[in-house]
């Protein structure tokens, strides 16, 4: 991939810089309108950064940061695709004229990521009595190398010296000139990358605001809102999260993938790929695996209240969906987890620890793994549920069921845990 | 010290702050000029992970006298943390007054029904 943006915005000789620089000052007016007004839509607040403030700086970062990522993307969007399809579009009205080629080789740049190749055929031609030469192949510029070593050297191979070409040329500045309106290669195959690039701007500059508002910050008072958890969760909700696990991660590994693929198909293979490749042969593996949980018994669970409180003792009936004679054993576990996250230089980490867990009921017997129910002891002195920004502390009942020689069933469900309320509350 | 804030205790509840129960507070403040007074409840978590602080009550006491006291009622949320000393997180109460941006005072509190900060020590198999 390793594209010369840099050495392309240089070769940018037939477009204003003035047109650029207002472009891009546009776009990021235009982002930080979105920004604002995405901002007022999911946290309430479009108001101007103030400096003073700490909340605010992180918002103001994380804009600018956004906004730089997203301004990279869309200059390597303009340069990849949009302007030599724009130019290609053009020279397709463009007058010919019959030209000559003098000399014809495969020009190289050598970086740190590898050598890069741009086919450079120099010829010459006649506008108007007045002879002109360029080296303008085709609406890449003069100056952008990639990959495609073996196409490259087709396009030379096809153009020797003292060849007769037809040379296309701008009639507004006949030194702009070229030999094929066809699009250089991986003008599109190329335009996820920086789509990509916009994404992640986008992305910082829209969701980051909201979680580093919380970093270190003052919440104002107001009472605390926590998700409660459903009490009942049937057989179609746990294979409907299934499914969305396994869809996400399929749509993740096959991104992945491609991703490589087209790495080490336009452009050069390193053996610095393989890693990256066998992360992806792994994504693959998972998918599989997460696909096939999909289609294992399924439990049904049905909780005798929720919330529940420290101390309480809660019946927990369900029921096994499926082919329960596949499974050796079932058990219900009760874990209550701390979970943080932090900021490792410009990471975000997150960090979980397993607190509590009460192993509630396990059955290797297929008549009560069918339906069955089980109290749900919680210890008096248990931890409550507490989500704040960055530290949260939450319950999950986990169920297992071991099954010989395909994945094993592990699903999750939620369980709310809130303070018992003292009847004598009113006086201290 | 221009504010000191107390704990009013009762008898009857042995100094035990549960999430749900109202705490009443003693104020008392020195000022060279009149200032309002803004004293909330607040518990801030500490350990591993970036610091939260989250304010559940404020009450504001506008004052024209530059020194006085008075006893103020907070009433904690029933879903409020208790105070919780964990491997990677820990939850700490704090009862705060703030005049202005320089004088506060700030009062420790243990929100518990067992009276003590809650640990993940039992691990039942």
């Amino acid at each position: 991939m390793n594209g010369h943006w840099i050495t392309a915005a240089i070769s940018l000789n037939h477009l204003p810089i003035g047109w650029l620089i207002g472009g891009a000052i546009t776009v990021l007016v235009a982002l930080v309108l979105i920004t604002r007004a995405l901002n007022r839509r999911f946290y309430g607040t479009s108001a101007p950064v103030n400096p003073d403030n700490p909340q605010d700086t992180n918002r103001g970062c994380s804009i600018v940061f956004g906004g730089i990522f997203a301004l990279a993307g869309m200059a390597a969007l303009f340069f990849i695709t949009i302007r030599p399809f724009y130019r290609s579009q053009q020279a397709g009205h463009w007058p010919t004229v019959p030209g000559v080629v003098i000399s014809s080789q495969i020009g190289e740049s050598h970086s740190d990521d590898g050598t890069t190749y741009r086919v450079d055929i120099r010829y010459r031609y006649a506008v108007n009595g007045q002879t002109l030469e360029s080296n303008q192949y085709d609406s890449s510029g003069t100056n952008t190398y990639s990959g495609y070593r073996s196409r490259k050297q087709a396009i030379v191979h096809n153009h020797p010296p003292g060849k007769a070409v037809t040379v296309r040329y701008n009639p507004a500045d006949p030194s702009d000139a070229m030999l094929t309106t066809e699009l250089p290669a991986g003008t599109f195959s190329f335009i996820w990358f920086p789509l990509i690039f916009i994404a992640v701007g986008l992305s910082i500059m829209i969701w980051l605001p909201g979680l580093e508002g919380k970093v270190g910050s003052r919440r104002p008072a107001k009472a605390i809102e926590l998700p409660l958890a459903a009490s009942e969760v049937d057989v179609a909700a746990v294979r409907r999260k299934r499914s969305g696990q396994a869809i996400g991660l399929g749509l993740f590994a096959a991104f992945w993938n491609v991703f490589i693929f087209c790495f080490g198909h336009f452009g050069e293979w390193t053996w610095c790929l393989l890693p990256f490749a066998l992360v992806g042969l792994f994504l693959i593996l998972a998918t599989i695996h997460s696909t096939l949980q999909i289609f294992n018994p399924a439990v049904g669970v049905s909780f005798a209240r929720m919330p529940i409180h420290p101390g309480d003792s809660v019946r927990v009936d369900y029921s096994l969906v499926g082919n329960i004679f596949a499974v050796r054993q079932l058990t219900f576990t009760l874990e209550g987890r701390e979970k943080v996250t932090y900021r490792q230089g410009t990471d975000t980490r997150s960090e979980t620890h397993v607190a509590w867990r009460i192993e509630c009921y396990e059955t290797s017997n297929h008549v009560h793994m069918e339906r069955g129910n089980f109290n749900l002891n919680l210890p008096a002195d248990a931890m409550t549920t507490f989500i704040a920004g960055n530290n949260q502390f939450t319950w999950h009942l986990l169920i297992k069921g071991d099954i010989p020689g395909r994945p094993d069933i592990k699903d999750e469900i939620d369980v709310t845990v809130l303070p018992k309320v003292d009847a004598r509350s009113g006086g201290h | 010290m221009p504010i000191t804030l107390t704990l009013v205790r009762s008898p009857e509840r042995a100094g035990t702050l549960v999430p749900g129960s109202s705490v009443q507070l003693q104020l008392a403040w020195s000022f060279e000029a009149p200032a309002g007074i803004d004293v909330s409840l607040v518990y801030r978590t500490a350990g591993k992970g970036t610091q939260d602080a989250v304010s559940v009550a404020t009450e504001t006491i506008q004052t024209t006298a530059i020194q006085g006291q008075s006893t103020i009622t907070l009433t904690l949320p029933p879903e409020a943390p208790p105070s919780y000393d964990g491997k990677l997180l820990s939850v700490s109460w704090f009862a705060e007054a703030r005049a202005g941006k320089k004088e506060s005072a700030e009062l420790p509190l243990v929100v518990s029904s067992i009276g003590r900060p809650i640990t993940p020590a039992r691990m039942e198999k």
